[in-house]
């Protein structure tokens, strides 16, 4: 298959500030998840894929094509923005009728396309209400179903997912997921890792304007398993699961906290097994049980903390 | 039978109703009449952005057609002998002050933050993502522009011309007014240029709103009544750089009015078209200029 993107030593500068720096970079098709926490530079990335920024050197292309030059391709292009802003004083129905329009669907064609779009999106129900009096939520379903209407073949969603509940956000996520089974190529940026795991396991991770790491979400995570895993347990009696799980060779380190006790292990899998087996036989009230580096800020903690090496 | 319901395997993604597009799509070129429907469409959602002024407009022609109506009166004529036609005559021309500070109204509400606004709301994301470029938006903003102030300044003055002619004594004085119209339509298309695209330019060179309202209204108003005031005393060409004064001093030509003349009388109508011209140009330019500069420098900004 041919790449949908191809950005080769693409680097962006406003002024001073960096965008992104020499990003190379292939995007085949499906759902990739554009990771980075805020001011990485996956806005920037995305935008010079909508074709709204121009390199400041390097090249990037889509479907063979320059997109800030090339209109055509353009038309192939779906983006949903980061911002909020939209023109609130038009309906859904009319903001998206309009995109449409803008991306070549003619008159009452562009009318039953947003239409559809709106459908598709679950604001079928509010598709003449004012944009002005809308939820994030419906603001979110609302960008999207801009991105769609025109039926682009790549979809470029910025933080699609922020400031949702829960509740919306799994249902945008499996229409997002819908768009990929209709064949689109989607890029969808977050800077929760959750998010993302939700709705595809492969990932690009950008730092820094960068490409920090990119491939699949659980081999990213093997980079979190080569050091230690935290698992921080909140209980009654720390000390019973720390004496249960001390002579255990995968154990690299145990915290005692105000509530509970911090455990550093080299093998989750098994320290998850062997802590489940101690909570069973010691009859120790656990209240709750996390991973702090079940997030994006642990990987990026530990790859920067090897100077951005993978 | 089985009452079983089926078991989804792990990673089904459902079809949600999701429809491909199947269809024609218009030209490139056609952009900007989408942009042009979508501005006028905006403006025309509230009262005050451009109902009111052309309400206003409404008004003026209907005071003075009414003007005209009476004065065309023949007990008032007999009464009033050669000075009822010329004030009849002169309702034209002076109206055209009047649709000017209404157009003036619609560019403080609409014009003057045309382009600003769209910087400022993120919309430069949502055209330039799109199959636009950056002449299709200029054309668009200024082609909405164009015909919403066409109305005010177009139509308001043409029809006063029309009814002229209507009310007209005699196939003689019928055939002599016939002018009115091309001259009603010269007068109402500068006008309408004028405020389709100063106000325009003011906004794409400020990327704030209010800001560009500001300075717009300060270029149009106090920049304007003093230039006028110094070219009315020094009796020199400056007082063309007021817009207000030059569309009096060329309204007031065209239609051969010498009385009630106020500032634009001792302006010289030739350097007044000028100045309007010049001011046309140069607004085109520097929206065309500073929306390809921002489209060129990133519209949606750093993040």
């Amino acid at each position: 298959m041919s790449a949908v993107v191809v950005a080769d030593n693409c680097s962006k500068w406003y002024g001073h500030v960096l965008g992104i720096s020499d990003v190379s970079w292939k995007l085949g098709g499906g759902i990739v998840g554009l990771l980075g926490p805020n001011g990485a530079g996956k806005s920037t990335l995305i935008k010079l894929m909508a074709g709204l920024l121009v390199p400041s050197r390097g090249s990037l292309s889509v479907f063979g094509a320059n997109p800030f030059t090339d209109i055509a391709v353009r038309r192939r292009i779906g983006y949903a923005p980061e911002h909020e802003k939209t023109w609130d004083e038009l309906t859904a129905l009319e903001l998206v009728t309009v995109m449409a329009r803008l991306a070549g669907v003619p008159g009452e064609r562009a009318k039953l396309a947003a239409e559809a779009a709106l459908e598709a999106m679950g604001m079928a129900d509010a598709r003449n209400r004012r944009v002005q009096g809308f939820s994030k939520g419906m603001r979110q379903r609302t960008k999207l179903a801009t991105a769609i209407a025109h039926d682009p073949d790549f979809l470029l969603l910025d933080e699609p997912l922020t400031g949702v509940n829960p509740i919306a956000r799994a249902d945008i996520v499996a229409r997002i997921g819908a768009l990929a089974a209709a064949g689109k190529t989607i890029v969808v940026s977050s800077h929760v890792l959750y998010e993302i795991e939700a709705l595809t396991s492969e990932i690009v991770v950008i730092y820094r304007g960068q490409v920090l790491a990119e491939g699949n979400v659980y081999e990213i995570r093997k980079l979190i398993d080569r050091h230690p895993h935290r698992i921080r347990i909140e209980c009654d009696q720390p000390r019973v699961i720390a004496a249960a799980l001390a002579t255990a060779d995968h154990v690299a380190r145990i915290v005692f906290e105000r509530q509970g006790v911090l455990i550093e292990t080299r093998d989750p899998d098994r320290c998850y097994d062997q802590l489940a087996a101690a909570v069973l036989e010691s009859g120790v009230e656990v209240s709750a049980l996390s991973s702090p580096d079940n997030n994006l800020g642990a990987v990026f903690e530990y790859l920067t903390g090897d100077g951005g090496r993978r | 039978m089985s009452t079983t319901p089926p078991v989804s395997p792990a990673g089904t993604i459902h079809d949600l109703g999701y429809k491909r597009y199947v269809g024609t799509r218009r030209s490139a070129g056609t952009r900007w009449l989408v942009i042009a429907r979508n501005q006028i469409s905006s403006s025309w959602k509230t009262w005050w952005r451009y109902k009111s002024s052309l309400a206003l407009a409404v008004i003026v022609t209907f005071i003075a057609g009414g003007v005209m109506f009476i004065l065309s009166d023949k007990v008032i004529r007999d009464f009033a002998g050669a000075a009822a036609t010329t004030m009849s005559d002169a309702a034209l021309p002076k109206s055209i002050q009047w649709y000017t500070r209404a157009a003036f109204l619609v560019s403080l509400t609409i014009g003057a933050r045309v382009v600003a606004g769209d910087l400022q709301s993120g919309a430069f994301t949502f055209y330039f993502s799109r199959s636009v470029r950056p002449r299709d938006y200029v054309i668009g903003k200024l082609g909405g522009m164009f015909a919403l102030m066409a109305p005010i300044n177009l139509a308001g003055p043409l029809l006063l011309a029309c009814a002229r002619l209507g009310l007209s004594q005699d196939v003689d004085q019928l055939i002599g007014s016939l002018m009115l119209v091309p001259k009603a339509i010269a007068i109402g298309l500068l006008g309408t240029l004028v405020f389709a695209t100063v106000p325009v330019a003011f906004s794409a060179l400020i990327a704030n709103g209010r800001y560009a309202i500001a300075l717009w209204g300060a270029y149009y108003l106090v920049f304007g009544f003093i230039v006028s005031m110094i070219g009315r005393h020094s009796d020199s060409w400056i007082g063309a750089l007021d817009l207000a004064t030059s569309l009096d001093a060329v309204a007031l030509q065209l239609f051969d009015l010498h009385l009630f003349t106020g500032r634009a009388g001792n302006l010289d109508p030739t350097v007044a078209l000028a100045s309007i011209l010049v001011h046309i140009a140069a607004a085109i330019a520097i929206v065309g200029y500073q929306v390809r500069s921002a489209h060129g420098s990133g519209v949606g900004g750093a993040s």
